[in-house]
C-alpha cells in the first residue's frame, strides 16, 4: 500500500517545488533500503502555477497533455465542465478518472522504480477562485477516490501542494499520511512552523492526521542558522526536524522540461550537492515508511 | 467588447498576477478591493491608461545623443515605468553586468558615462534617456522573456487566451 506525501508550507518562497521535484526524482531513479529497490513514484502537481510540471516536461509534451485534460484538474472536476471564474462546476459524477489515464511518465521503470507525473494547470484557479459558498463533497470525494487508487499502484505518491489555505490544501491534507514542511532561512519562518502546525491539525479528520516533518531548505554548506537553530532548539518542533537539511547548491535551482536536474547537473559542487540530496531523501523515505 | 476578448482579458490579468510576487493574502485583498472599493479600480484603470498612453507616444522615439541636465535626470522616464523595469530586474535576480550586456544587445552603441558604483536605477535612467521607442521595447522583452523565442511556456500561457 503506497504512502501519501504531501509538501507544503502557507509561506512562499521556501523552495517546495524544488523539494518535491528532487526527492520524488530521488526516490525513482535510485536504489534504497530496506528493499535496495527504487520506488514507484507518482508526483502530483496540485498547484495552479504548475512549476513541477515545468520542471519534468517540455513545453511542447505539456501544452499537449493539457489539451487532452490529462491534468490534475480531470481528478476534480468533469472533462466537460465550463470553467468559470465566478462559479465553481460541481461535478456530477464522483467518480475520477483512473491513475493510468492521467499519468505521464517522466524515468519509465527499469524492473522497478519510475517516476509518473500528473501535471497541473493554470485553469486550477478556476476551483481555487469559485469555492466559496459551494458544496465541495462532490470534489473531494473525487480526489480520495483517486489517491486510493493511487496507493495501490505506487510506492509512493508526492503532492506538490497549492500554498494558500484552500480547497487543494484541505484535500491534500486530508488524503495524506505525512506532509513535509520546508523551511527556508527567512524571517518568520519561526512562526510559519506554529501557522502550519496549527493549520494541519485543524485539516486532520478524527483523530489522526498527517505526520509532519519540518525539513530545512536553502541551508549554509557550513553551520547552522540562527531561524534553523531557533526552530531545532524548541522542544514542540524539534522531534519533527529532519537531521539532515537541504543545502544551498545552485545545482537544485531551476531545472526544466526534465533538464538541469542535480543527477545530470555539471554545475559547480553538483556531486556535493548529489550526496546530500540523497541523504535527505534517504531520511525521509525511512521517515515516511516507504 | 467581444466575448472572447473579455475572456482572454481576464486570463492574462488572472495569470499576470498568479506570476507576480504578491503574495496569496495580497492578492485576496486586492480582489476584496475590486469587488467593494470602486476608487480602486479607477486607479487601475487609470494606470493602465497611463501606461499605454506613454507607450505609444513619442517620448521614447526620439535619440537624444546628449543627456538634458546630466546623468541621473530629474526629467527623465517617468517613475512607473522605472519601478516597473526596476521589479523585473530585482524580480529576475540580474546583475548589472547582465543588464549592460542587455543593453548592448541593443543598443551597441550605448555607453553608460557613470561609474560601476551607481545605482540600477541609475543605469535605467540613462538608458532610457537616449533609447528610441523600438529599442525600450526589446528591452523590457528582454527582461521579461516575452520575446517569441525566449520562453516557450509563457508563450503557451498567452496563446491559451487566444
Amino acid at each position: 500500500m503506497g504512502v501519501v506525501v504531501t509538501i507544503m508550507n502557507m509561506k512562499g518562497g521556501v523552495g517546495k517545488t524544488t523539494v518535491a521535484v528532487h526527492v520524488a526524482g530521488m526516490a525513482a531513479r535510485y536504489p534504497w533500503p530496506p528493499s535496495n529497490g527504487r520506488r514507484k513514484v507518482l508526483l502530483i502537481d496540485y498547484d495552479p502555477q504548475f512549476n513541477a510540471s515545468q520542471a519534468f516536461l517540455d513545453p511542447a509534451a505539456y501544452f499537449k497533455l493539457e489539451k487532452e485534460r490529462k491534468t490534475t484538474l480531470a481528478i476534480l472536476i468533469d472533462d466537460d465542465a465550463v470553467l468559470d471564474p465566478y462559479k465553481l462546476q460541481v461535478p456530477g459524477n464522483h467518480t475520477p478518472p483512473k491513475v493510468s489515464e492521467l499519468a505521464t511518465s517522466v524515468y519509465p521503470s527499469r524492473r522497478d522504480g519510475g517516476l509518473d507525473i500528473i501535471p497541473s494547470t493554470l485553469d486550477l484557479m478556476y476551483v481555487a477562485l469559485g469555492q466559496a459558498n459551494v458544496q465541495t463533497k462532490p470534489i473531494e470525494e473525487r480526489f480520495k477516490k483517486f489517491i486510493d487508487e493511487c496507493r495501490s499502484v505506487y510506492d509512493v505518491i508526492f503532492i506538490d501542494c497549492h500554498p494558500a489555505g484552500s480547497l487543494f490544501t484541505k484535500t491534500s491534507l486530508r488524503n495524506s499520511d505525512h506532509v513535509i514542511i520546508p523551511v527556508a532561512p527567512q524571517r518568520y519562518a519561526v512562526r510559519g512552523i506554529g501557522l502550519m502546525m496549527n493549520f494541519i491539525e485543524s485539516k486532520a479528520t478524527g483523530t489522526k492526521g498527517p505526520q509532519p516533518h519540518i525539513l530545512f531548505n536553502q541551508s549554509p554548506r557550513i553551520g547552522m542558522l540562527a531561524e534553523e537553530a531557533e526552530i531545532r532548539g524548541k522542544p514542540e518542533y524539534a522531534k519533527y526536524c529532519l537531521t539532515n537539511s537541504l543545502k544551498w547548491y545552485r545545482a537544485f535551482s531551476d531545472p526544466e522540461g526534465g533538464a538541469g536536474f542535480v543527477w545530470v547537473s555539471g554545475k559547480p559542487y553538483s556531486d556535493q550537492a548529489f550526496q546530500n540530496l540523497h541523504a535527505v531523501t534517504q531520511e525521509l523515505l525511512k521517515k515516511v515508511g516507504a | 467588447m467581444k466575448q472572447s476578448t473579455r475572456e482572454r482579458v481576464i486570463r492574462a490579468i488572472v495569470a499576470g498576477l498568479m506570476n507576480s510576487d504578491l503574495t496569496t493574502r495580497e492578492l485576496r485583498e486586492a480582489t476584496d478591493e475590486l469587488a467593494r472599493n470602486p476608487s480602486f479600480s479607477f486607479d487601475l484603470t487609470m494606470s493602465l491608461n497611463e501606461f499605454l498612453e506613454r507607450l505609444s507616444n513619442n517620448v521614447y522615439s526620439k535619440r537624444i545623443p546628449s543627456r538634458l541636465g546630466g546623468r541621473s535626470s530629474k526629467s527623465g522616464p517617468e517613475s512607473m515605468e522605472l519601478n516597473f523595469l526596476h521589479n523585473l530586474i530585482q524580480r529576475r535576480r540580474l546583475s548589472k553586468k547582465e543588464i549592460f550586456e542587455i543593453m548592448g544587445s541593443i543598443s551597441p552603441n550605448f555607453k553608460f558615462s557613470g561609474p560601476y558604483t551607481a545605482s540600477v536605477r541609475e543605469i535605467l535612467e540613462e538608458f532610457f534617456h537616449i533609447a528610441t521607442r523600438d529599442e525600450f521595447t526589446r528591452f523590457m522583452q528582454k527582461l521579461q522573456g516575452t520575446s517569441e523565442t525566449d520562453d516557450p511556456y509563457l508563450r503557451g500561457i498567452i496563446r491559451k487566451g487566444l
